[in-house]
């Protein structure tokens, strides 16, 4: 899959990877097995350091995206699509039902941010 | 295509051309020296490591060898001229005709030459002379090499993906060539079969020549069973995930050409790992792949599910993606 990050972002370049890494096991172009690059190969393609990689890993691996297996490799989870296709539907029926009622873009992500304040 | 490289092209097919000539002209040219010295019957024929076991006229011969290297030369100016062929095409139809003629050149070589030396054609002896004649298969490379080689396609097939300029991509996927691995379990269960009861007998050490070869062969064909195809600031590489076997890597600054195809194995030598001349591949399905052309106008193809990604990426950064590859970024917290 393609990795992009971008040092001038407000968002770490960990949280970088890991969204993309999510995003990718959404919209398929990562399936339930796949092998994610070894941590050091992706920090020197992404010009990272290894750590910044792991940390991005580690979050995944606390998220029950991935799995971490000793000197196998790192693995995108049997079951790791449920629980994001899960959010994503509810998002798409959150903005579905919001459109509805005639809430604007921007109404929805002040929604949002106050979901996230509560 | 300037007129400079028009005119360069036209000078290489000529020169191509006259080299698939040259056969039929060494045949010729040897006649006519050696015509005064000559037997009347030449040595042609000889069915094992003895003496000749039959003998042609000279001029029956002569006739022969001028056919074998005679339409080899006119077939090689032919398509010299011949304006709707490809140059890779061209190319190796020199190759082959080039060994045709240099084998026929050699057959009259050696049958005058020996017949010369001997007197009587049914006491002449090829013996070890009969490498000369494999050898001169050989001269099908000369004109290969003169021919001007394929160009490259324009770069209007390529796509690029848009980075803001702080930005670095980097793509990666680990592919499986199952085929491999019913391969090397092929050679296990034929190394099984062959050596295996030498090393139950305890007699390994006298079979350790065919033992190390079918190991080794085995350790080659495993590492393909899975790949890790990656492209970024320093060009494409292919890892084997098992051994960490480099097999391939393409510097950025090297490709000329980087595109998504649809891969026929048929056209690179079948399936598995393929190296041609100036060409190798990864080929483990018939469908999407990933063909780089390097600026030495070698070519290298791989089976990918997504080779439009890479191809893309690999494009954009040769081009000058703003994060050039001097610059480090910083990790942040």
């Amino acid at each position: 899959m393609l990795f992009v990050v971008d040092a001038s972002s407000s968002v770490s370049l960990a949280m970088q990877i890991a969204v993309q890494v999510r995003s990718g096991v959404v919209n398929g172009d990562l399936k339930p097995g796949d092998r994610l690059p070894p941590a050091r190969d992706l920090a020197e393609s992404l010009r990272v350091n290894m750590h910044t990689v792991l940390r991005a890993y580690a979050e995944l691996r606390n998220d029950e995206v991935i799995e971490m297996r000793q000197g196998r490799g790192t693995f995108v989870r049997k079951d790791a699509g449920s629980g994001l296709i899960r959010v994503t539907e509810l998002a798409a029926q959150f903005t579905h039902e919001a459109r509805k009622l005639g809430l604007t873009r921007s109404d929805i992500l002040r929604l949002i941010q106050r979901g996230e304040i509560t | 295509m300037s007129e400079k490289n028009v005119s360069a092209e036209m000078i290489r097919r000529v020169l191509a051309g006259a080299a698939s000539c040259v056969p039929v002209l060494v045949v010729i040219i040897s006649w006519w020296v050696w015509k005064d010295r000559l037997p009347a019957e030449l040595a042609s024929h000889w069915s094992g490591s003895g003496p000749a076991d039959d003998a042609m006229a000279v001029g029956a011969l002569l006739a022969l060898n001028l056919g074998l290297t005679g339409v080899p030369a006119v077939a090689g100016v032919a398509i010299s001229v011949w304006p709707g062929m490809s140059a890779r095409a061209r190319r190796g139809a020199y190759f082959f005709l080039g060994v045709f003629g240099g084998m026929g050149a050699a057959t009259w070589l050696l049958s005058a030459a020996l017949t010369m030396q001997v007197g009587d054609p049914y006491e002449v002896v090829l013996g070890a002379w009969v490498i000369v004649l494999f050898a001169a298969a050989g001269y099908g490379i000369i004109p290969f090499l003169i021919a001007p080689k394929p160009r490259l396609k324009a770069t209007d097939v390529e796509r690029r993906i848009e980075f803001a300029p702080s930005a670095i991509g980097a793509w990666s996927q680990t592919i499986a060539g199952n085929m491999f691995l019913w391969v090397a379990i092929g050679l296990i269960i034929l190394g099984s079969v062959l050596y295996g009861p030498a090393i139950i007998a305890g007699q390994a050490l006298d079979q350790i020549v065919g033992i190390a070869a079918i190991a080794v062969a085995v350790v080659l064909v495993a590492s393909f069973v899975r790949l890790r195809v990656t492209a970024d600031w320093r060009g494409l590489r292919v890892v084997s995930t098992i051994f960490r076997i480099p097999f391939k890597r393409i510097r950025l600054d090297a490709i000329a050409v980087v595109e998504a195809a649809d891969l026929q194995p048929m056209e690179w030598g079948g399936w598995g790992y393929r190296i041609m001349p100036g060409r190798s591949a990864i080929i483990l399905r018939k469908g999407p792949g990933l063909v780089v052309t390097t600026r030495n106008d070698k070519q290298f193809a791989i089976s990918l599910d997504d080779p439009e990604t890479p191809a893309a990426l690999l494009a954009t950064l040769r081009d000058g993606n703003a994060a050039a590859p001097e610059r480090q970024i910083e990790s942040k917290p």
